[in-house]
């Protein structure tokens, strides 16, 4: 990371189509370890926030359903802002959390600071979900896992992938000596597969 | 034999011979859904010939809950001592979305989503 940014996957600096709505919450990790439940209540507030722009079930023509981009933002979201707390550990303890609404995406979008050398492990660990064959790597993650590998990092985002066809995108930025911070971009679909 | 937690509960209902999900559970990592791997060790080791596993209720299960399930569906695979039955509700995203990779995990379970 000699020029101090990089960037993985399908990361973009400005949305590619107009931003219907945006909304953003600014935390801190502290509180969010003090409280867990903080993390669920975030991203229940925001997922029911955005709710609002998808038809009831009966009117979701090729669109989805207000319920299910509910329960699929707050999944979404509740997992990377879940990543955000447990990992963080630096004194720069905030963690962003962004929301927008696009014509077809919405793109869910956190960003917290770790050390440099855990931002090396948690990019090492992106470029083999971003690599390899999802299906496979999740099935593999979770046997080694059952082995008693500490290899769990990289399947909530395997998750993510398979099931709610997410395109991620990372950016790891170096805003101080030994400080990483990382954005992670998740767009989802707001249609019908 | 039942865990309370502030948003959840998970029971085991003997008589159905079904371990039953209700609210939204999203503990922090594996070492604190060891409860609920337990409860559904002993469930497993308890019931004579299927085991129901009763996600219904469950509004919202997070990756590190989709894990410890998944870790107990491969277990179970393991000893074929239980057949297992998953119940979902196909009004819930994530029962939708992630419910059917169990039986990716292992094809003999079989899932219901109603």
């Amino acid at each position: 990371m000699a020029s101090g940014t990089e960037i993985l996957g399908t990361f973009k600096e400005q949305p590619a189509d107009p931003v219907t709505s945006e909304a953003a919450l600014h935390l801190s990790c502290t509180d969010m370890l003090q409280h867990w439940r903080r993390v669920s209540l975030s991203s229940d507030f925001l997922a029911k926030y955005y709710s609002f722009y998808f038809p009831y079930r009966e009117k979701a023509k090729g669109r989805i359903s207000r319920e299910a981009a509910e329960n699929s933002i707050s999944f979404v979201l509740n997992e990377l802002i879940e990543n955000t707390a447990k990992y963080s550990n630096t004194a720069d303890t905030a963690v962003r959390v962004r929301v927008l609404l696009l014509e077809r995406t919405i793109q869910l979008e956190v960003s917290n600071a770790v050390t440099a050398a855990l931002a090396e492990v948690f990019r090492a660990s992106m470029r083999e979900v971003l690599a390899g064959d999802t299906e496979a790597l999740y099935i593999s993650k979770l046997e080694a896992n059952l082995q008693g590998a500490r290899s769990d990092s990289g399947l909530g985002f395997l998750t993510l992938i398979n099931d709610y066809q997410i395109q991620l995108g990372f950016k790891f930025e170096k805003t101080g000596n030994d400080i990483c911070r990382i954005t992670v971009q998740a767009s989802m679909n707001c249609e019908e597969a | 034999m039942e865990i309370k937690g502030e948003d959840f509960l998970v029971t085991f209902n003997e008589p159905k011979a079904a371990v039953e999900f209700f609210g939204t559970i999203r503990l922090r990592d594996s070492s604190d859904y060891k409860a609920i791997s337990d409860l559904l060790d002993a469930a497993c080791r308890q019931v004579p010939g299927e085991l129901i596993m009763d996600f219904r209720n469950l509004q919202f299960l997070n990756s590190a809950g989709i894990n410890t399930i998944s870790k107990f569906v491969i277990a179970a695979r393991g000893m074929e001592r239980v057949m297992l039955k998953v119940q979902g509700n196909k009004q819930i995203a994530w029962q939708q979305k992630s419910l059917r990779n169990l039986q990716k995990l292992w094809p003999k379970v079989a899932i219901e989503i109603s």
